[in-house]
């Protein structure tokens, strides 16, 4: 037999798995199997003596002064090999870890279903958190806002004419009434960005940038429509929650959380309100059908969504077209379908609003 | 609860006073032992470990931490025969998944629930919300350390044998809870018992293959020692009051008295701790000693700690002047400060305390894994012989699928 040229043969230890006991065995390596022959053959080891070399491995790496081989037909069993000879012949046919068990393959099954099921919850956070904004009371949420708001206004402090927040509150009362939704509070706050957004609980908040840069109460109207859209739609509530259970779903996965606190979730809202596609397509419709049933001509609005679209010079880089993506349709929706004539503020409120942060 | 000792060698050699002397039998060849696989070999594998963590957004941690021991284990010898560490990273990272969507996701969104509920009906309760989750959090990790010495001993093999915690995820989880609960209650009084139950909880049962480990561990033979670590504060709070009606300038120099009477405390009763416990503690007929004092203890933490963290902060004192002057500079001639150069400059002067942080952690893991082992090895004495032939294999623990919850994560 050729194998018969490549035998090789050594001194090797063997714990069978069983017992705690060593036992002296003669290692013999042929034919792309190992059978071990024990010294002492009065007190037999309790595993099985011939090992595939195909379906063993090395326990602790083929380095060191001694070479641990386990084996798949005695799974608890460790040979110890010491002797060079053998352990160089042996070192180079066996794997280096374990062949795939049924264990192994069970446990690959299991990882690839947690993990999708972690990276569903992640996907579909969308669709869930929505639903549960819609079954939550109006309110809920304003406390959490109006903590946000405070710690917005260390830096950013509210704008205080009075005539000014009256007028912008009663039009904001009049635009959620025209969709049967609670009044929201609106809040103007002294900062050149141009941007506004809703917050949870029915708070809507404009920047002084952005009045300023409206130019005419249409314009304005048409922003505080769309974001009282957001209000009745509950689209702040529905992004807080999706993001707290985006956060918490890849948190699980990578353990680190992406959320940076109260603060952090504050600047967030601010700088990158990503609403999705729908909620953007709703709020636009709603802010269609606020402008109508107030008779609000959308000329005005959609041409200050038209240079804002344009990057007019001077309108700065973070617009209220940055936080509110994905329709650029948006200005010719609304030429299309808004039917209204009037100002949406008479002359004496819109410039007590021009004046509200001076 | 008895109070008397159930151990073999528990009369006699309970006074609480020896934690801090060292009680080495002198002449006796250490049976745990550990021949390092060299700085070298460790640094290069922490090394490529945490590349690849930081490249897989940390999901290879389970699999470094595997790795880690695998090396570490095959290092450690009990009766110049190592130990075989047979864990592997998927099935950590199993269970990992496993607590996530058990466990974590659905008190989290509770959590988040709770928050939006109780900000609305009441704005006060937010401030309760948070201390009740941090206690929840410190009962969780409790848990987790549990479980990741759990799984750690299921997956250890000497001779081939294998090692088994008694008890279960289930018993411990309502044990951590209240003895947690009633440590909370008691201002902290009921520490010894809660320690000794859950020790007792872990290793009353415990097996080494067919050997049983039977631990007489309770709370009254800690409460002593606890209760002497515990007035060492009142103690050095009087020391500073009357040093103080003596003269002012004595509270100045015994300031830190009370912190580090603290620390003091802390580590006596550790010491106190572990020596207790291997004193009461025998596996089949096999008896143990811990011979570390509070020194040892503290010095371990301590040394870690600074390897760790020490040259971070020294950087970031000397660095501190220059930051000073830099912010000064700006504020000169009456100038308000820009907030956003403001930052910059800070980020800028933190930039070489992280950077030091880093490397430290890169180039000293190692050293600090290895100081904690060698300590083990060091101080833990091992007393009776064993026959290896009468040792049969524990059958396996099927409920063991991975270290779970925070485990943690380090290598040892």
């Amino acid at each position: 037999m050729p194998s018969d040229d490549t035998r090789t043969s050594g001194p090797a230890v063997l714990f069978d798995g069983v017992t705690a006991r060593d036992h002296a065995v003669v290692a013999t390596l042929s034919a792309g199997r190992m059978v071990l022959v024990p010294a002492d053959p009065g007190n037999p080891p309790d595993c099985p003596l011939t090992w595939q070399l195909e379906d063993s491995h090395a326990v602790d790496g083929k380095t060191g002064d001694r070479l641990t081989v386990a084996t798949r037909s005695a799974p608890n069993a460790r040979l110890v090999v010491r002797d060079p000879a053998l352990r160089t012949a042996l070192a180079p046919a066996l794997h280096d870890r374990p062949g795939r068990t049924d264990e192994h393959r069970r446990a690959v099954r299991w990882a690839a279903g947690l993990g999708v099921a972690v990276l569903l919850i992640a996907a579909t956070a969308g669709l869930a958190s929505g639903y549960a904004a819609r079954f939550l009371p109006a309110g809920w949420g304003g406390d959490l806002s109006d903590r946000m708001l405070q710690q917005l206004s260390a830096v950013q402090p509210p704008c205080s004419g009075r005539e000014g927040v009256l007028a912008l509150n009663r039009l904001a009362a009049l635009m959620a009434d025209a969709l049967h939704a609670p009044a929201p509070k609106v809040v103007t706050v002294r900062w050149d960005l141009v941007n506004a957004f809703a917050l949870p609980g029915g708070r809507v908040v404009l920047t002084s940038g952005l009045i300023e840069h409206a130019g005419t109460p249409q314009a304005v109207a048409a922003v505080l429509a769309h974001e009282i859209g957001h209000v009745a739609r509950r689209d702040p509530l529905a992004r807080m929650l999706r993001e707290h259970l985006v956060d918490v779903a890849l948190s699980a996965v990578f353990g680190v959380s992406f959320e940076l606190g109260p603060s952090g979730a504050a600047a967030g809202m601010l700088l990158d309100n990503s609403y999705t596609r729908d909620q953007e397509a709703g709020a636009d419709a709603a802010a269609v059908r606020i402008l109508n049933a107030l008779d609000i001509d959308p000329g005005p609005g959609a041409r200050f969504f038209d240079r804002l679209a344009a990057g007019e010079s001077g309108l700065g880089a973070v617009t209220w077209l940055r936080s509110h993506p994905l329709s650029a349709g948006r200005a010719e929706d609304l030429r299309r379908a808004g039917i209204g004539r009037g100002p949406g503020l008479s002359a004496e409120d819109w410039r007590a609003v021009q004046a509200i942060c001076l | 609860m008895t109070e008397q000792p159930t151990g073999p060698a528990g009369g006699g050699r309970s006074d609480s006073l020896r934690a801090w002397s060292a009680t080495r039998t002198p002449g006796a060849k250490p049976r745990l032992a550990y021949d390092s696989p060299g700085y070298l070999a460790l640094l290069k594998l922490h090394v490529v470990n945490t590349l690849l963590t930081v490249v897989t957004l940390s999901v290879w941690r389970f699999w470094a931490v595997t790795r880690v021991r695998r090396l570490l284990w095959a290092h450690i010898r009990f009766d110049d025969q190592p130990l075989e560490y047979t864990g592997n990273g998927l099935e950590i990272f199993v269970g990992f998944l496993k607590v996530v969507l058990f466990v974590l996701l659905p008190i989290g969104l509770a959590m988040a629930g709770l928050q939006l509920v109780l900000a609305d009906a009441a704005p006060s309760l937010p401030g309760t919300l948070s201390i009740m989750y941090f206690l929840g959090l410190l009962w969780l990790i409790a848990l987790g350390k549990y479980l990741s010495f759990r799984y750690r001993v299921s997956r250890t093999r000497w001779r081939g044998i294998r090692g088994r915690l008694s008890g279960s995820a289930g018993g411990y989880f309502w044990l951590a809870f209240w003895t947690f609960a009633v440590t909370v209650l008691t201002v902290g009084l009921f520490k010894p018992w809660m320690d000794a139950d859950r020790i007792h909880y872990a290793l009353n049962g415990a097996r080494a293959g067919s050997l049983r480990a039977t631990t007489g561990i309770t709370g009254g033979t800690l409460f002593p020692p606890f209760l002497l670590a515990l007035l060492l504060v009142p103690i050095a709070i009087g020391i500073l009051f009357v040093g103080s009606s003596v003269s002012p300038a004595v509270s100045i120099v015994a300031g830190p008295l009370i912190p580090i009477a603290a620390m003091a405390g802390y580590f006596w009763y550790r010491a106190a701790l572990f020596r207790l416990t291997a004193e009461r503690t025998q596996v089949g007929p096999l008896l143990f000693d811990f011979t570390a004092s509070g020194w040892a203890h503290a010095w371990l933490w301590i040394g870690n700690m600074l390897l760790l963290f020490g040259p971070a902060a020294l950087v970031g004192i000397v660095t501190l002047p220059f930051l000073f002057v830099s912010i000064a500079a700006m504020a000169a001639g009456g100038a308000t400060p820009d907030a956003a150069q403001l930052q910059a400059v800070l980020a800028l002067s933190n930039l070489p305390i992280y950077g030091t942080l880093g490397l430290c952690y890169l180039l000293l893991m190692p050293v600090v894994w290895q100081r904690r082992i060698r300590f083990v090895c060091r101080h833990l004495a091992v007393h009776g012989a064993v026959d290896p032939a009468v040792v049969r294999q524990a059958a396996e623990d099927p409920s063991v699928a991975g270290e779970g919850l925070v485990g943690d994560f380090d290598a040892f």
